[in-house]
């Protein structure tokens, strides 16, 4: 179980130990200075008291007998009240002598000198009541003298006799009081080299004990602070390459930052032609819508013209017709001219009239032929002029309508034009928007990588204080574990 | 354009007076030393026809077809109540037949047989100094017709109708 026991455990049960012996140590010596000083104070109240009482009932003795004396002189009252209060007093003495000491010779004494002051004092009485009996002063004097000067005597002797006995009594007591001072002193000493001792031996089992574990402690902080220093090598290693990388993130985000403020630039800039451009088309679509009314216009005319030809055609045809007409008639006649001149020269002379008029007939066909294909031709030429003219004008229409059309085309891409400008425009804007957000966040992603760039630096320089830590701890250790075994090789 | 009122309104006052002229002049003899042809295109080229060797012309008559083989044989129809065979002009003279050729001519030397050609540009009376004699030219057109600017071989009806009684 002890085995078990922390370093705090163990000092503190060395510590009460320790302090258990020196609360032992304190009771002996309490109990032994206790002792002495009842020893003392036995000797001093006890002892000395007595002697002192003693020696009080002998002054007593005396005063009382000197003021008997004196009332045996002068027959003053006063001088028996003195020898009664010195009586009483004596009294009183005697009584707290036979309180305080219980011996059997100290009682004897007691007892003694009770008799004896009982026979002094009806001596003294009995001189006192001679005189009041107006005896004479001799003879009082002698009665005194013979009487109660013995009784003095005896109870001075009793008395002395107390106070020797009082005396060797203080001087024993005196003794023991010494020893039992003497006696403390040596169990003090004792008790305190029993306490070196115990707290010596204790404080042997107990280094021995903290040495082992704190050898054990100090190989494993060792072993920790070279893991330690390791990682703290390797955090430094770390934080050094991620301050780099944070510089290089720094740099690119710096860049970007740069390149968006570029597109905010740029899409501003955008936005601005994309608002003339707007402008711009609008204006376009107003000169569209004029030329398209003036197509309209044109195509209007066109259409009048061209029906203007269609009749010029129409009436070219009939003229056509009416020429196919005279055609075929000249051709009829031509062919009846033909098949006259035929049966005239069957019918021989008598048809050479005929074939004068035949002939006369074919010059008219011939002529009407001729005239007619004139005529068709100026027919053909007016017709292919007015289908020309209508083709062209139908060419004509068609572009007019196809740049009508194409009008529409345009203003309807002007339209458009205008409502991707007009996205576009947006589009600018939101992305200046988003670009100068992104700027912002851009910063604070600066900010925050500065920030992390100088916690890395702090976690480097960090690093580097707890390499330099795990190293003075390893020296520590090393030191401690030095100081360790050279103390258990010693 | 504005020249060509101004022509027309003379050439019908041409024509009057053309015309009018015919009636007012004494009869005149025709000139007999004047030939007349019969100016024809066949496949495009022109030709030209004596007029002595026909004996009618007439224009857009159909013909039925019949069923006999025969080169040039478009069949017969019905002229001057009478049934007249007609052959294509075009192949008897070498040529592609291409479409239905619409003037028909009856051979004075056989009346039932008719000739299809293409084309019929009109009557030409001409002198004798106007025809030559090519040597190089087919035998059916031996002779050439000059028609002012246009050269125009002269068919030879006879040698046709001959070569078609052979076939």
């Amino acid at each position: 179980m002890v085995r078990g026991w922390t370093f705090g455990r163990g000092i503190a049960a060395g510590f009460a130990v320790v302090v258990a012996l020196t609360v032992i140590v304190g009771i002996v010596s309490v109990i032994s200075l206790q002792n002495a000083v009842s020893s003392k104070d036995r000797v001093i109240e006890h002892n000395s008291r007595a002697l002192i009482d003693s020696q009080k009932m002998e002054a007593l003795t005396s005063d009382k007998s000197s003021s008997a004396r004196g009332f045996l002189l002068t027959a003053d009252s006063k001088f028996v009240d003195e020898i009664g209060t010195h009586r009483q007093e004596f009294l009183a003495t005697l009584q707290s002598l036979r309180d305080n000491l219980s011996r059997d010779e100290e009682k004897r004494l007691l007892q003694e000198i009770e008799r004896d002051e009982m026979a002094h004092q009806q001596g003294v009485d009995a001189a006192i009541a001679l005189r009041r009996t107006n005896a004479s002063v001799t003879s009082v004097a002698t009665s005194f003298n013979d009487n109660v000067v013995p009784l003095r005597n005896k109870l001075t002797a009793s008395t002395g006799a107390l106070i020797e006995n009082q005396e060797q009594a203080l001087t024993q007591a005196k003794i023991e009081a010494n020893d039992a001072a003497s006696t403390a002193a040596q169990v003090v000493t004792a008790m305190v080299i029993l306490s070196i001792f115990a707290a010596g031996t204790l404080a042997f089992f107990l280094t021995r004990r903290l040495r082992r574990q704190i050898g054990t402690t100090v190989g494993e902080v060792q072993s920790s602070s070279a893991e330690l220093q390791a990682t703290a090598n390797q955090q430094a290693t770390g934080a050094k390459e991620q301050a780099t990388a944070m510089n290089e993130i720094s740099t690119t985000i710096t860049e970007l930052l740069a390149t968006s403020r570029q597109i905010a630039e740029s899409a501003q800039r955008v936005a601005q032609v994309a608002e003339q451009t707007a402008g711009a088309g609008r204006l376009g679509e107003d000169t569209v819508a004029t030329a398209q009314a003036s197509m309209v216009d044109i195509r209007r005319q066109v259409d009048l013209i061209v029906s203007h030809m269609l009749e010029l055609g129409e009436k070219s045809q009939r003229i056509g017709a009416v020429l196919e007409i005279v055609s075929e008639l000249a051709e009829q006649t031509n062919i009846l001219a033909i098949n006259s001149t035929i049966e005239a020269a069957g019918a021989g002379e008598s048809g050479k009239r005929f074939a004068i008029v035949a002939d006369e007939i074919r010059k008219l066909a011939d002529r009407v032929a001729d005239s007619t294909k004139e005529i068709r031709g100026l027919i053909e030429v007016v017709r292919s002029a007015v289908n020309t003219t209508v083709m062209a004008t139908e060419i004509g229409s068609k572009a007019v309508d196809q740049g009508a059309q194409q009008f529409v085309d345009v203003r309807t891409s002007f339209e458009q034009i205008a409502d991707l400008v007009t996205t576009t425009t947006e589009a600018a804007r939101e992305i200046e928007l988003s670009t100068k957000q992104q700027s912002t966040a851009v910063e604070q992603v600066n900010v925050a990588i500065t920030s992390a760039a100088q916690a890395t630096r702090e976690t480097e320089a960090s690093s580097g204080q707890t390499y330099q830590t795990a190293t003075q701890l390893t020296e520590l250790s090393k030191e401690l574990q030095r100081l360790v075994e050279s103390h258990a090789n010693t | 354009m504005t020249t060509e009122p101004l022509m027309l309104t003379d050439r019908a006052a041409e024509l009057r007076h053309s015309f009018d002229l015919a009636f007012t002049q004494a009869a005149i003899s025709r000139d007999t030393a004047l030939q007349s042809y019969l100016a024809i295109r066949v496949g495009g080229d022109p030709f030209a026809i004596r007029l002595s060797d026909l004996s009618h012309l007439v224009a857009d008559k159909a013909c039925t077809p019949v069923p006999v083989s025969a080169p040039g044989l478009l069949g017969i129809t019905a002229l001057r109540s009478s049934i007249v065979v007609v052959y294509d002009l075009r192949v008897l003279l070498g040529y592609v037949a291409n479409g239905t050729p619409r003037w028909i001519l009856l051979t004075a030397a056989d009346p039932t047989l008719g000739l299809a050609f293409d084309e019929f540009e009109g009557q030409r009376r001409v002198s004798q100094d106007a025809i030559s004699y090519d040597t190089g030219s087919n035998s059916n057109h031996n002779n050439v017709m000059h028609d002012g600017d246009v050269m125009r071989p002269v068919i030879h009806i006879d040698g046709l109708i001959e070569q078609l009684r052979k076939n």
